[in-house]
């Protein structure tokens, strides 16, 4: 017998499922291999020592006791994460209505404050050249009318923006007082507003 | 020796059972939960213990396996047997941990020399020979295609088609996988065996 045959036939000898003259060849190979003899010699070791050298296992009560405690341990990591969500979401929750809140009252309060005549304000001295008329309109639905000296000017364009509207004079404006006047409907108070200033324009001298 | 274990899902009643088992009817999860360590809770662990040779990580390896049985328990659908389905639940899990372990020496060279059979632990105290521990460090250093199945022919007795099925490889690799694993364990142990 070869070590090749032996080996193959080594687990079906120790269970003693070959037949006799095979164990017979069995044995002689044994007894001329030492290399085949050592195979022989730990397959009888692992089947009959391993078990007797492995420790105790720990008793069922602590695995199921340990079992129970990494459930629970488990239980409350995922409680404790559905509450940070809840907490993560709730807080978004308000800081998107805080947010609402503050430009919605933002919004409110522009609303609220009427369009003005920014500059000049009365008794302003200005020079032709440098000085505008500045509006401020709040909402451009608001419909602004401005007149200077009576005479009413086109902003129509420059109405349809949010916040100051600059008005240049007219090119013919003479040196001397005159007077910018706005008019508009005011929804709160449902009345025409009218609101005026008067200012210096200094000549070219 | 098997006992069947049956338990009541939403989706109706489920038998696990063993070929030669006796039908125990069990419808709490916890109570087939308990059944099952009963079962098979020493044979989780000693497959964890010589796979990764260390007393205390073997326990706390097997509660892990264990909680992973109780919480898979309701989908398992009986396609193997219970204790086959769990076997490689535990094999997966201990060479996911030893992996990591693997990895956590190599970045930290300090453990590299740390003997993990020189820890000390619980079983230390009760280690008593030698023998035990050159068994232990000799079956550790199998690479793990080998040790697995030394593990399951030699600590649980299982044949080369059970082996088969549950590391889902061909019989004739089994075999030669044993006869490659013996030769290896065959030289490292020569100085005990040849007393």
């Amino acid at each position: 017998m070869k070590c090749d045959e032996f080996r193959e036939k080594l687990d079906a000898f120790v269970n003693g499922n070959l037949s006799e003259d095979d164990k017979k060849l069995m044995v002689e190979h044994m007894n001329e291999c030492e290399e085949c003899r050592l195979l022989y010699k730990t397959e009888l070791f692992l089947r009959k020592k391993l078990m007797e050298i492995t420790p105790n296992p720990p008793s069922h009560s602590e695995l199921i006791a340990k079992v129970k405690a990494r459930r629970e341990k488990r239980r409350r990591a995922q409680q404790m994460a559905f509450r940070v969500g809840m907490a993560f979401a709730t807080l978004l929750v308000i800081a998107v209505i805080s947010v609402r809140t503050v430009f919605n009252t933002r919004q409110a309060v522009s609303a609220e404050l009427p369009p003005a005549i920014v500059a000049p304000e009365d008794g302003d001295v200005v020079l032709p050249d440098e000085a505008n008329i500045v509006l401020f309109v709040p909402d451009p639905r608001y419909q602004v009318d401005l007149k200077i000296d009576g005479e009413k000017m086109d902003i129509r364009n420059m109405a349809q923006t949010t916040g100051n509207v600059v008005v240049t004079y007219p090119p013919d404006i003479e040196p001397g007082y005159h007077y910018a006047e706005i008019e508009f409907y005011d929804p709160h108070n449902d009345q025409k507003i009218v609101q005026s200033a008067v200012f210096y324009v200094v000549g070219d001298q | 020796m098997g006992t069947a274990i049956t338990y009541t899902t939403e989706k109706g009643e489920i038998k696990v059972a063993d070929t030669k088992s006796e039908v125990v009817s069990v419808n709490e999860i916890d109570g087939v939960f308990e059944k099952f360590v009963e079962e098979y809770g020493d044979r989780i662990f000693n497959l964890l213990y010589w796979k990764v040779g260390d007393y205390e990580d073997a326990k706390d390896l097997t509660s892990e396996v264990l909680l992973k049985v109780y919480t898979n328990l309701p989908k398992f659908r009986g396609e193997s047997s219970l204790y086959t389905w769990a076997y490689r639940i535990a094999l997966n899990h201990a060479n996911r941990f030893l992996l990591k372990r693997k990895i956590s020496r190599f970045i930290s060279l300090d453990d590299l020399k740390v003997d993990p059979a020189e820890d000390s632990n619980e079983y230390e105290d009760v280690e008593r020979t030698e023998l035990q521990k050159m068994v232990r460090d000799a079956i550790q250093q199998l690479p793990s295609k080998y040790r697995d199945i030394v593990i399951l022919k030699y600590l649980d007795g299982h044949g080369y088609e059970e082996i088969s099925e549950i590391l889902k490889i061909p019989v004739g690799t089994v075999k030669s996988r044993l006869n490659r694993a013996r030769e290896k364990l065959a030289r490292k142990l020569k100085g005990v065996l040849e007393i």
